[in-house]
């Protein structure tokens, strides 16, 4: 008795990243594009939380991905390929940000931001947009202020809203170290925020 | 009870701690404090994606350049890769040659120096006017030195001088 099969096409399943790194390894670039896409936005986004430049950013996540392929066998898998990347572009930010002390700035980081955004949807609320715009500003002068580091762990933490967990694996550091030194980043911020936020006159009331 | 300002809940919104200390347990009893909180949270979320707005909004044609300047630098170390190879290959031949080359020269010369030629003395005389080498053995050396046919063209000098150290002349003997 002939037995009819039917072949019927499943819909193939998207590679993990695993899958990914291994092919890669045995030199397939399309499997390490495909990574690429898969990350490209996070360590931007990241790499930009830092050092707060498009241009700037756009290099050190290209950079990122070459460094990752060009020792992508080395790659223990101890963390995942996302935080291994994103442990690379901080430490080329954290260069670049070094490497800036020794460079004349041609305008203030305040002028440089107010330029290089593009407007916001205005319609929406033009006054509440402008505020945080102000308070942003406001932030950034606080955070020039501070250490390579505290900065670093700053921004990633207010402009990524990374918790502190993740901020001490991507950096290398420990909890305790991260916490401090955000400590003291909030420390700067209070003073320099105390015109923004309402609030000196509420201690001590009665509630 | 104390109230926290703004200022003051800033600790808290960066870095989350217990629900179960002191700021947390008066936000969640104290309505004015908690409204406070989140209007500030509402404020620095909003500073912080003010300028990230810009990263969501990009075109799709930004990531695709990115990805192709990955691949442009990737194959760019790709090509350059081989060609570092190929360069210290040659520099390793080169390397093995120079030792080899340079180990033949001291070699030889260390030899040479070990075991130094021979003397050879030449003569500009024809050769049918030197002795064979057998004739050579069958030449005796005279007992008397001064009988040496060498001293045969200074005969008279040389009987002259042996005259001086004589025994018969010293002790009065005649010419």
């Amino acid at each position: 008795m002939k037995v009819a099969t039917l072949e019927v096409e499943q819909p193939q399943a998207e590679p993990s990243t695993d899958q990914l790194i291994d092919r890669s390894i045995e030199g397939d670039q399309r499997s390490f594009g495909d990574l690429v896409e898969r990350y490209q936005r996070k360590i931007f986004r990241v790499a930009y939380a830092i050092l707060r430049d498009e241009m700037e950013s756009d290099l050190v996540t290209q950079d990122a991905f070459v460094q990752a392929w060009l020792h992508l066998a080395k790659f223990e898998r101890r963390s995942n390929f996302e935080t291994w990347v994103t442990r690379i572009a901080i430490n080329r930010a954290r260069d670049l940000i070094r490497s800036r002390r020794w460079t004349v700035p041609l305008a203030s980081q305040t002028e440089e931001d107010e330029a290089g955004f593009e407007p916001i949807d205005d319609k929406a609320d033009p006054e509440r947009n402008a505020l945080s715009r102000q308070m942003n500003d406001a932030i950034e002068r606080a955070v020039d202020s501070l250490s390579t580091q505290q900065k670093m762990i700053f921004r990633l933490r207010h402009y990524e809203n990374l918790p502190l967990e993740e901020i001490s694996q991507i950096m290398g550091l420990r909890a305790g170290t991260v916490r401090a030194h955000l400590f003291r980043a909030v420390h700067k911020l209070r003073a320099e925020l105390s015109g923004w936020l309402p609030g000196r006159e509420l201690k001590g009331k009665a509630g | 009870m104390r109230h926290y300002s703004e200022v003051d809940l800033l600790e808290r919104y960066y870095i989350p701690s217990s629900e179960m200390d002191e700021v947390g347990k008066h936000l969640a009893t104290c309505q004015p404090c908690a409204e406070r909180y989140a209007l500030l949270s509402g404020k620095l979320r909003d500073s912080a994606c003010t300028s990230v707005q810009s990263l969501d909004r990009k075109p799709d044609t930004f990531w695709i350049r990115q990805r192709m300047s990955v691949g442009r630098k990737i194959e760019q170390h790709s090509l350059r890769a081989p060609s570092a190879g190929k360069t210290a290959r040659l520099a390793a031949i080169a390397a093995v040659f120079t030792v080899l080359f340079g180990g033949g020269l001291l070699y030889r010369d260390q030899i040479a120096r070990w075991n130094p030629p021979e003397t050879v003395v030449t003569s500009n005389a024809p050769a049918s006017d030197l002795a064979p080498l057998d004739v050579l053995a069958t030449i005796s050396a005279p007992d008397d030195v001064w009988e040496s046919e060498e001293l045969k063209p200074f005969g008279e000098a040389v009987q002259w001088e042996s005259w001086m150290t004589s025994p018969a002349i010293s002790s009065g003997g005649t010419l």
